[in-house]
């Protein structure tokens, strides 16, 4: 039988993913890059995922029972869907890649001094595998029952963090070019509301569970704000040194020092938060993987996808400096073309036919 | 001609029982009629056979069938049967009686066999709130049910299970609460077993489940009317089966292990607190003694200074690993649990002395293990009762943990639980999310969650399974 996810957890599921990439290592990585305006930069991109969600909205309401591959056949055909979805699976095996790296960068400073890289293959590998052999269904309710906790810590951190405005940097310091570059460099670590486009068909949707979608992916959007502007205010021109953000942010309020190492707390929400976004990364990679090759099953694709991630891993070709050089750069294009071409290029169509039908 | 016949009955009966040695048989000769009786002389109420059978079939002038069924016979239970279902019925403790001249037979109920009488069971003690628990007699155990329901909606359905126990297995529902498509599920999945004998209700639990590989237990087993009455109103289907104090329900939820009947009896203030303190029990029995290793083998640099000092100096020196020391420890825990469940109560303070003061005491004092080892594994321990129906399951996770804390770290405990409530959410039983009301979130049942509202404002049954009326008060 078909799994489906309620609207609910389909919002919980891209609430989630919107932290994916975001709360360590690219706050600093935008303030190296654009300086002050890292933080313009930050709200522009994330108005991109917004639209994005909103194109979603679109193709759904018009094509409610189809998946999204059969939607770009319908109006690209087979060789474009394929082309796409291609492109999707690349993508999708990148952003796992940038996930997975920048977590055990994260993991290795913070609580393992001396443990080897491949502890942290086997036991993501481990969760991931057998939680997509489960299926969206239990993901998406394990991502239910864990929302509230991780957005508490969420809260909980900002909250301690609370930190001097007065150094929190300028905007428009560079110069428009600057802008370009900052936004080009760094889409690829937006744009996760195409986990939504992938799971379109498994996602029950009304016209009015909108509101439930930007209710929930609005209060990540605030929270993605808050901690960039704590960040910001805390750090300042120094920003680019700090490479873990969520932590720093909670190890460097001096007013709680007495009660301990409180970055604990941040430590477990990643945690959690790597743990199910990267089941969710993994398992619509396997959706991709299976509309490519249609006759394969899950266990076939999981195989496939363990072997190429350990190989690729295992070859030392991909750490995580050059996974993070890979998404600033080439990996930026790839972003251009599934981001913003293709959901505008079916909205296109979908108009277009419709227009033609009336 | 019709005695000969009658006998010939009796040793056709006897021969189908298999001349069985408690198989009694009684030829009363009334005139030129005469009434054959069959039975099991270990299964009836020799009392009533006499006063309610025997003497008013001898004092009595005619003897028909009809005469028998309506006004003879002096006990409740009467019922023609053919000759067919007569060695059953003797099985099930009537007295089959075979009239001259009379193709039909009939069969008098008069049951009865030696049952305990209803008592607060071992492991459900309530402060405020009934006592009575079930017994092993299944027609106790109806009525414990009955006396809660005055009313023409609760439905009683019999299913024999088990070629050579043919055990009674009761169905209990409310009509126009329990859903229909659910109680049709149950009986068939009970009339599908195919076994040699149901012994007890635990017999029957694995045929039940959905996913009976599964860790996690996924039927409702409880030892209590009231409890079980309350579920009933919630939409639940009771099983009471013959010979066993534990009545299953189902659809069951594992939130359902959380709850308490003194939850009902108590302010709802301090049940929600309990209910917290249950849910943190669950937590510190499955996680703790895992984390304490991951600090101690993986994490040092997160143990607050002060206490990483108080572990350091109380280890110095221990001639095991930290995760072997806590392995150690927590077998000794379980070899004692063991044994003192299987011993006599007498000898039960001389294990635990032995256990605390010589095997803890001595063990710490020699250096073969650590104070804060022995307080992890012992606070892990009792917190695995704070969820008495779940020690068993809770206490495999404890292990797992641990090994996965010693050999993993904190990332291998958190990656552990999250795949742990996926599985979780993935389990189904009858329709009903396992997780529910919190995995799929489902806000009406919310109000009988962690934190509970009055019972006068629950106003809905719990829509997280099937019901056929979703009110419950107005």
């Amino acid at each position: 039988m078909k799994q489906t996810l309620s609207s609910r957890q389909g919002a919980i599921l891209a609430s989630l993913l919107l932290f994916a990439n975001k709360i360590l290592v690219l706050p600093s990585l935008l303030y190296e890059n654009s300086k002050a305006d890292g933080f313009f930069i930050l709200i522009i991109l994330l108005g991109v995922e917004l639209c994005l969600l909103a194109l979603f909205f679109n193709i759904k309401t018009a094509h409610p029972n189809l998946s999204f591959y059969d939607v770009i056949k319908k109006y690209i055909g087979i060789v474009g869907a394929k082309i796409f979805y291609s492109l999707l699976l690349i993508y999708f095996f990148f952003k796992i890649m940038l996930l997975f790296n920048i977590s055990y960068m994260y993991f290795h400073v913070q609580v393992y001094i001396d443990v080897a890289y491949y502890l942290f293959l086997f036991a993501f590998l481990v969760v991931m595998n057998s939680s997509v052999l489960r299926g969206i269904r239990p993901i998406g309710r394990g991502a239910e029952f864990f929302y509230f906790f991780i957005i508490g810590c969420m809260f909980f951190i900002i909250l301690l963090s609370f930190a001097n405005f007065d150094r929190f940097p300028l905007f428009f310091d560079s110069p428009p070019a600057q802008y370009f570059k900052g936004l080009f460099s760094n889409l690829f670590c937006f744009g996760d509301m195409l986990v939504l486009f992938v799971l379109m068909d498994k996602i029950e949707f009304k016209k009015k569970d909108e509101t439930k979608f930007f209710k929930y992916i609005g209060a990540s959007v605030v929270i993605l704000i808050l901690i960039y502007f704590m960040f910001y205010s805390i750090f300042g021109q120094t920003s680019f040194i700090h490479k873990n953000a969520i932590s720093d942010i909670i190890t460097f309020s001096y007013r709680f020092i007495d009660l301990g190492r409180l970055d604990i707390i941040a430590i477990v929400t990643v945690m959690f938060l790597s743990f199910l976004q990267l089941s969710i990364y993994c398992y619509a990679l396997c959706e991709c993987f299976m509309k490519l090759f249609s006759k394969l099953s899950i266990v076939y694709t999981i195989v496939v996808f363990d072997a190429v991630f350990i190989a690729v891993v295992a070859s030392s070709l991909v750490n995580y400096l050059t996974v993070i050089n890979l998404g600033m750069n080439v990996m930026g294009y790839f972003a251009i073309v599934l981001h913003l071409i293709l959901p505008i290029l079916v909205l296109c169509f979908i108009k277009f036919s419709h227009r033609r039908q009336q | 001609m019709f005695f000969s016949d009658v006998k010939q009955r009796i040793q056709s009966l006897k021969k189908q029982l298999n001349s069985s040695s408690d198989v009694g048989s009684r030829l009363v000769e009334k005139g030129s009629a005469c009434v054959g009786m069959v039975y099991i002389k270990s299964m009836i109420d020799n009392a009533l056979f006499v006063d309610g059978i025997c003497k008013p079939i001898a004092d009595s002038e005619q003897i028909s069938l009809q005469l028998l069924a309506t006004e003879i016979i002096k006990t409740a239970d009467v019922a023609e049967v053919e000759m067919e279902q007569a060695a059953d019925k003797i099985l099930l403790g009537n007295v089959v009686l075979i009239i001259s001249g009379e193709e039909k037979l009939l069969a008098v109920d008069i049951l009865k066999y030696p049952a305990r009488i209803p008592s607060e069971p071992p492991t459900s003690f309530v402060i405020q709130g009934p006592r009575e628990g079930f017994t092993e007699d299944i027609r106790t155990n109806i009525t414990l049910i009955r006396r809660r329901f005055y009313n023409k909606n609760l439905v009683l359905k019999d299913v024999f299970v088990g070629r050579y126990s043919n055990t009674r297995i009761t169905i209990a529902f409310l009509k126009g609460i329990a859903s229909k498509e659910v109680v049709n599920e149950i009986i068939e999945k009970l009339k599908s077993i195919d076994t040699d004998g149901i012994i007890d209700s635990h017999y029957i639990i694995k045929h039940l489940e959905k996913h009976p590989r599964s860790l996690f237990k996924q039927v409702g087993s409880m030892e209590k009317p009231d409890i079980v009455a309350a579920k009933m109103l919630e939409g639940r289907v009771a099983m009471i089966i013959d010979g066993s104090p534990i009545v299953l329900t189902l659809p069951f939820l594992f939130f359902e292990e959380v709850q308490a009947s003194n939850d009902y009896y108590n302010s709802y203030i301090y049940s929600s607190f309990i209910r917290v303190v249950r849910l943190l029990g669950i937590l510190i029995a499955v996680v703790i003694p895992g984390i304490y290793i991951a600090l101690r083998v993986f994490h040092q640099n997160i143990i607050p200074i002060k206490f990483l000092i108080t572990i350091t100096n109380t280890t110095k020196g221990l001639p095991f690993t930290p995760f072997l020391e806590m392995l150690f420890i927590s077998l000794l825990f379980q070899i004692l649990y063991e044994v003192s469940l299987r011993l006599p109560s007498y000898l039960g303070l001389a294990t635990s002395i032995v256990g605390a003061l010589i095997l803890g005491d001595t063990g710490v004092k020699a250096g073969l293990i650590s104070p804060p080892g022995v307080i992890i594994v012992a606070l892990a321990k009792i917190a695995l009762y704070t969820v008495p129906e779940q020690a068993y399951q809770l206490t495999i996770l404890q292990y797992l943990f641990l090994f996965i804390g010693g050999s993993v770290g904190l990332i291998g405990i958190i990656g552990f639980l999250v795949y742990l409530v996926i599985y979780l959410a993935s389990l189904d039983s009858y329709g009903a999310p396992y997780l529910a009301p919190y995995a799929p979130r489902v806000f009406p049942d919310l109000e009988d969650g962690v934190f509970m509202k009055p019972t006068n404002s629950m106003k809905m049954r719990p829509q997280s399974f099937k019901n056929a009326n979703k009110t419950r008060q107005k």
